[in-house]
């Protein structure tokens, strides 16, 4: 046992050589996925029209113009994509509904990641009764049918961006604590945290120093899936019309608001539905990609 | 044999985790029922309107006592359980004050149901053939096919293909309705045999479950045909189709059961989707309208359905698990 713990004692601390060559693989790893490369492509695409929708949309996304309401794409200089039924620009809403999409799809999972990792680095750590609890909240929540709990707090509280979020973060985190504290569940008996633990490093800088920077991988993987699982909520109940509220634009809510206009105005739908799956797909190509490139098995 | 040996001894393991399930299948619809209640008696108003027309005080006291809400709000859910649990009774719907919740939910069932059948058997049909066919021609065509369906149908969300359908097949082709559902016109020999306005729901509500079962399917296919005893069965000189059926397929089946569990449940939801794009009157759309309406006995009488459904499912599936595939272990005290 003694002699074990001796051989990988000193891996974590001098880490920095090693850290960047771990990154640098994936990154080459990454970068040699075509599909990935593509996804990322449509992602930063995405999130450039979301941060710079002010200079990039052509109008302001509530700029109504009474006399040209439900034109076609090309019908009109100046508006590409035609207008929508109100007489919006199509294309400046459909950029600044990216800027939706990623705000929901970031700010959700960040919430995940700020209530999974601790709850389950806590649970994995601690074990015990703390465990227990924590593990029977997880396992109660799962069995909600997370895409109807929110529909039942927004049905509740109303739309609105600030409660898609709340409502889509209410259940995002569960996946996170999970596989989090499963993580730590192995990681903590692995040498070099006992090492650790007999040379007297307190908890604290055990898990935040030791545990969660091995446990990263899956959690990075998790929230790239989590984003468009997130993005597709929001569009889910936009669609539905109980997510974000006029004149705010999202994909979702202008897929919903086109299937009464869909048999002559095709334009209306076909553009939103392009947009959500080309985001959707983006975000699981660079999670595959992700997935793929930190995966330690796949390191030859 | 062996196998089954075990499962004999390990008899009272399965009661045991078989009741464990139970258990906090009822802890979670307790909780399930618990937060929806007071979720529903967080909103402001109540179901009496008195912004037209106030009440005097001794008639609305009078109809707070009929209806139970002078009672704390822990009776108040006392009660309803009670009424739900010994008379499947919901309470009264805001939109139709005439009927009953339960009468509501008993006339647009039957419709959800129908759709999901139909998606079931479509997801499943196709989807197991597609992966067995991907699996024995890998990097064919074919198993390119699958491969983009099985992207596609599991990250773009099925209301999307919806409308994609619609805009094809229906408002460029002019081929298919744009929705309902068993709308006189649309049937063949009447509406038990085929209706074209089947088509497009099903099928933008199975590609999702498809594209999941297809993946499934030929991984597992791929995983078995390296075992040893699909290899010995090639070499003893079974022909291509009995190693499929005997040996491989019926290994290769298990892990749908997990995929099973994973369809069931969101089908239940998905149908809210599916149902709002091609304006079928289901329990989905049933309950989109009462979110609008804000009609919350019937959105609590639904979620708890929805919510019932699910963790069944859920263990439904556990159990066939196990059933199924004697290796898997119940807990810890299972497999010794």
């Amino acid at each position: 046992m003694t002699t074990r713990v001796a051989a990988p004692l000193d891996v974590a601390p001098p880490g920095e050589e090693r850290h960047r060559t771990l990154w640098h693989d994936a990154a080459r790893r990454f970068m040699r996925n075509r599909l990935a490369v593509v996804g990322l492509a449509i992602v930063v695409l995405f999130l450039f029209l979301a941060v710079f929708a002010d200079l990039v949309a052509p109008f302001p996304y509530d700029k109504v113009y009474f006399d040209r309401v439900l034109r076609f794409p090309f019908e009109l200089p100046g508006h590409p994509l035609g207008t929508d039924e109100v007489g919006r620009d199509y294309l400046s809403r459909l950029i600044y509904g990216a800027r939706t999409s990623m705000t929901v799809g970031i700010s959700v999972q960040l919430v995940a990641l700020l209530i999974g990792v601790p709850l389950g680095s806590l649970a994995g750590y601690a074990g015990g009764r703390t465990d227990f609890v924590i593990s029977r909240f997880i396992d109660t929540m799962t069995a909600f049918p997370g895409l109807m709990f929110s529909i039942l707090i927004i049905s509740v509280w109303g739309g609105g961006l600030a409660k898609v979020i709340f409502a889509l973060s209410i259940t995002s985190w569960i996946g996170i604590a999970r596989l989090t504290r499963g993580q730590i569940l192995s990681l903590r008996e692995k040498e070099y945290v006992e090492a650790a633990r007999c040379t007297g490093v307190n908890q604290n800088r055990i898990i935040l120093r030791h545990l969660l920077p091995n446990a990263l991988t899956p959690i990075l993987v998790s929230i790239s899936f989590g984003i468009p699982a997130a993005i597709f909520g929001e569009a889910g109940l936009s669609f539905l019309g109980i997510g974000i509220n006029d004149p705010l634009p999202s994909w979702g809510k202008m897929v919903g608001v086109s299937n009464a206009y869909v048999r002559v105005y095709w334009h209306l739908a076909l553009f939103p539905t392009i947009a959500v799956a080309l985001a959707m797909l983006g975000f699981s190509f660079v999670g595959d990609g992700l997935r793929d490139a930190l995966d330690p098995k796949m390191i030859e | 044999m062996a196998s089954r040996h075990r499962i004999t001894n390990s008899g009272n393991a399965m009661a045991r985790y078989i009741l464990g399930r139970i258990f906090s299948l009822i802890l979670v619809l307790f909780v399930v029922s618990v937060v929806t209640f007071f979720l529903m008696h967080q909103v402001p108003g109540g179901p009496f309107d008195e912004t037209k027309a106030p009440l005097p005080p001794a008639a609305k006291e009078n109809i707070l006592r009929k209806y139970g809400l002078d009672k704390p709000i822990h009776i108040q859910y006392l009660n309803y359980m009670k009424n739900v649990i010994l008379h499947f009774d919901f309470g009264i719907p805001y939109q139709q004050p005439t009927t009953t919740v339960t009468a509501l939910i008993a006339k647009s069932w039957k419709v959800t149901v129908q759709v999901g059948v139909m998606t079931v058997l479509l997801a499943f049909g196709a989807g197991i053939t597609l992966g067995i066919y991907a699996a024995y021609n890998q990097n064919s065509w074919i198993d390119n096919v699958t491969t983009f369906i099985a992207m596609l149908g599991i990250t773009v969300p099925s209301f999307v293909v919806a409308m994609w359908l619609i805009l094809f097949f229906a408002v460029r082709l002019k081929w298919l309705p744009m929705g309902g559902w068993n709308a006189s016109g649309s049937c063949l020999l009447g509406s038990a045999f085929m209706c074209t306005d089947w088509i497009m729901p099903v099928i933008a509500y199975a590609i999702g479950p498809l594209a999941i079962i297809a993946r499934y399917t030929r991984s597992s296919v791929v995983d078995v045909m390296r075992q040893d005893f699909a290899r010995t069965a090639r070499a003893k000189g079974l022909d291509t189709r009995a190693i499929m059926l005997r040996h491989i397929l019926r290994n290769a089946l298990i892990p749908m059961v997990t995929a099973l569990g994973v369809i069931i449940p969101n089908l239940l939801t998905g149908s809210i989707f599916i149902e709002a794009v091609f304006r079928i009157n289901g329990l989905g759309k049933f309950f989109v309208t009462s979110i609008f309406n804000r009609d919350y006995p019937m959105i609590m009488a639904l979620f708890l359905l929805i919510a019932f459904l699910w963790s069944l499912t859920y263990l439904f599936t556990d159990i066939l698990y196990t059933w199924i595939d004697p290796r898997v272990r119940l807990g810890a005290e299972g497999g010794a």
